[in-house]
């Protein structure tokens, strides 16, 4: 029946009913339809989990093993066979099996009953301990009736006490209902009362002793979030009694994406936001005190240059309190950063998301125009795009925005639309729009901006084109002077990639700078296990050659290397190479330096040819 | 001579029949371009490569910063 496609359309078999057939066939005969993987993945279409439940059905454990092989199932898949194993099986696999992480490990372990993992973890400490397994990960995936049984006998394993605090918090709450305290100590009660989600704390009775948690550090995940000031500093306290906690951030507010950081880079990150908010002068109207903000932002963030190689990390750069203590993160990351100070400031706003970036709607805000004017309404603040600007004191392009300004932003220099900014349906109210001269007034009102409306990186500009007037003749003391100004103006400039990539676009693009090809980007150093992202700049110039500098983190300057040393200690990202088919940018052809009209002078030569 | 009479022999001059020079008209020649000049020659004038532009540091381009988008900064 299995084998003959004509039987199982003329009935409409099923997936499911085929399945149902392989499990009521004998022992044996399962095993043999097992065998034949051609016929089970690929014409009934069986997937892996419907392989590896039919493969614990299987009696005897060789068996099983020999299937599973065949199948080359998942660590994931393999583990849940093994949970069908006999004791010692299971003990055996746990130590043999290359493949199991440790989470397949915990799944094994707790497929034992109450009675056998107290065993086991009377007899086999070094094997949990050895896999950085805590027992109360493992009580709390057994089931109402074996943590029950396994309770009972809870007073007689060889913990400490802060390991069976552990395992008491992680209990079901039937577990717990039904748990006789009566001869518990005082620890263990004061554990049973705490209340728990799937065996974390996640939410704090700050009105009890803090000391209560000393030692559950890897069972609390707390969001503060939304915590009063009184309860922050009580939270602040409790980050030096659980330093290992985790503290949680909301990617997006009443989402169910929580990410998580530190309680040092909470706390570090906590102690940089309140400095703010409350240095702010309360005298300042809210425009004035969201450019106080987002120019701070701009000065501790840099858009994370790791991002979109193979090393980025996801999650990290999201984390709200990770991205102000790392001091790298992402647009959506460092928009729910300026969205919490807004709040804390009192400016009411809202995350935006377009299909590839994250930006903030401000409401009702009301802004003072140059001509002593109000207006009042919706307007756009773009955190991220402010970066690099801010990072230089220069003027940010994307604060207070209108929905219309915001889409021209989107369309580069060669006229391509990227649609960072685009969302019809979230903005098509958001029209306010603060003009040039009115932007210039607010940043100068606070002290951001000239008195004369010019923003500081005027200075650092002028000194620039200076340097390229005094070197016109020297292209090597040009770049060099260059770069000194960018360290002298921005010392952490070798950490802040991305905007430092953003100035130096300026910078090096100077008519007197006779370039072939300049590239400012990014590479790693080989021996860098953790591939940090290392910003350099490549010259090729028919006067100096090929030039490589890269940005030293620890001396603070660009160093100059030979393309030799360069390539021996520094790699491209894989991700970039892929997206220039694996050419190095220092690789690729000379751009055509002379502006010749190609289309003029070969067609007057083929004429004159021609009238010959 | 004052400036009416200029004037009056400027307008004179430039209207008078004598002073306009008839253009002959242009001789046959009996030149003949090869065929295939004129397809060769259009093929050859079509831009065979971009046209250049400004000079510009390249840079990587990320829509989250907008890095590779954006315009110059200001001050």
């Amino acid at each position: 029946m299995l084998k003959n496609p004509a039987f199982i359309e003329k009935h409409e078999l099923t997936k499911f009913d085929l399945q149902d057939i392989v499990s009521s066939l004998e022992d044996e005969s399962k095993r043999e339809v097992l065998k034949d993987k051609a016929l089970l993945m690929d014409k009934l279409h069986f997937k892996n989990f419907d392989i590896r439940r039919l493969i614990k059905e299987l009696p005897g454990e060789e068996a099983k093993l020999e299937i599973s092989e065949l199948y080359q199932l998942s660590s994931y898949d393999l583990a849940d066979v093994v949970s069908t194993f006999c004791y010692e099986s299971k003990l055996q696999m746990i130590k043999q099996e290359p493949s199991f992480n440790k989470n397949d490990k915990i799944k094994i372990l707790s497929s034992f009953t109450g009675k056998e993992l107290s065993d086991f973890l009377v007899e086999n400490k070094e094997i949990y301990k050895e896999n950085n397994i805590f027992p109360y990960e493992i009580v709390k995936e057994l089931n109402s009736k074996e943590q029950k049984d396994f309770v009972t006998q809870l007073d007689e394993l060889d913990l400490e006490i802060k390991e069976k605090r552990k395992i008491i918090i992680g209990l079901r709450d039937d577990v717990k209902q039904s748990t006789d305290t009566t001869n518990f100590s005082k620890e263990l009660k004061t554990a049973m009362s705490m209340p728990t989600k799937n065996g974390m704390i996640i939410d704090l009775d700050l009105n009890r002793d803090l000391e209560d948690y000393r030692g559950l550090d890897e069972i609390i995940r707390i969001n503060p979030e939304q915590f009063t000031k009184e309860q922050k500093n009580k939270f602040m306290q409790l980050c030096d009694i659980c330093p290992n906690m985790l503290v949680m951030s909301a990617l997006k507010r009443g989402g169910s994406v929580e990410l998580c950081s530190t309680a040092n880079e909470y706390k570090e990150a906590e102690e940089w936001i309140s400095s703010v908010i409350n240095n702010l002068n309360p005298d300042y109207s809210k425009a004035q005190k969201m450019a106080v903000i987002d120019h701070a932002i701009g000065k501790k963030i840099s858009y994370s240059p790791d991002f979109d190689t193979e090393v980025f990390n996801s999650w990290d750069c999201r984390a709200l309190y990770k991205i102000i203590s790392s001091g790298y993160g992402v647009c959506n990351g460092i928009a729910s950063v300026e969205r919490c100070m807004f709040e804390r400031a009192g400016i009411e706003c809202e995350m935006i998301g377009s299909e590839n970036h994250s930006f903030l709607k401000v409401k009702n805000i009301e802004l003072p125009l140059a001509n002593g004017e109000t207006i009042k309404g919706n307007t756009i603040v773009d955190p991220t795009w402010n970066l690099g600007r801010h990072r230089f004191d220069a003027r940010p392009d994307n604060f207070c925005i209108s929905y219309e300004q915001a889409r021209k932003n989107d369309i580069d220099n060669e006229g391509k639309d990227h649609k960072c900014h685009k969302n019809d349906e979230y903005l098509q109210d958001t029209t306010l729009n603060l003009d040039e001269q009115s932007l210039r007034g607010l940043f100068a009102s606070v002290g951001l901006a000239h008195e004369d409306g010019n923003f500081p990186a005027v200075d650092l500009l002028e000194k620039s084109e200076e340097i390229h007037e005094t070197y016109a003749n020297n292209l090597n003391e040009d770049i060099k002077q260059q770069f000194l100004l960018l360290a002298q103006t921005c010392p952490e400039f070798a950490t802040c990639q991305n905007s430092t990539m953003m100035i130096l676009g300026k910078l090096l693009s100077h008519k007197n700078l006779d370039f072939n090809k300049c590239v400012t980007e990014r590479v790693f150093e080989k021996q860098d296990e953790r591939k940090s992202p290392v910003l350099y700049v490549y010259i090729d110039s028919d006067k100096i050659g090929k030039k490589f500098f890269v940005a030293d983190k620890n001396e603070g300057q660009f160093v100059e290397l030979s393309q030799e040393k360069f390539e021996e200690r520094f790699d491209c990202y894989q991700k970039d190479l892929e997206l220039t088919n694996g050419v190095k940018p220092w690789e690729t052809k000379e751009q055509d330096k002379k502006e010749i009209n190609l289309a003029t002078t070969s067609g007057t030569e083929v004429d004159m040819e021609g009238r010959e | 001579m004052n400036i009416i009479d200029k004037v009056v022999c400027f307008i004179r001059k430039v209207w008078s029949k004598q002073d306009i020079k008839t253009i002959e008209a242009p001789k046959q020649v009996k030149y003949k371009e090869p065929e295939n000049v004129l397809d060769k020659y259009v093929k050859v004038t079509l831009p065979t490569t971009p046209e250049s532009k400004k000079k510009k540091v390249e840079t990587l381009t990320f829509s989250g910063d907008g890095l590779g988008i954006q315009k110059d900064i200001h001050y």
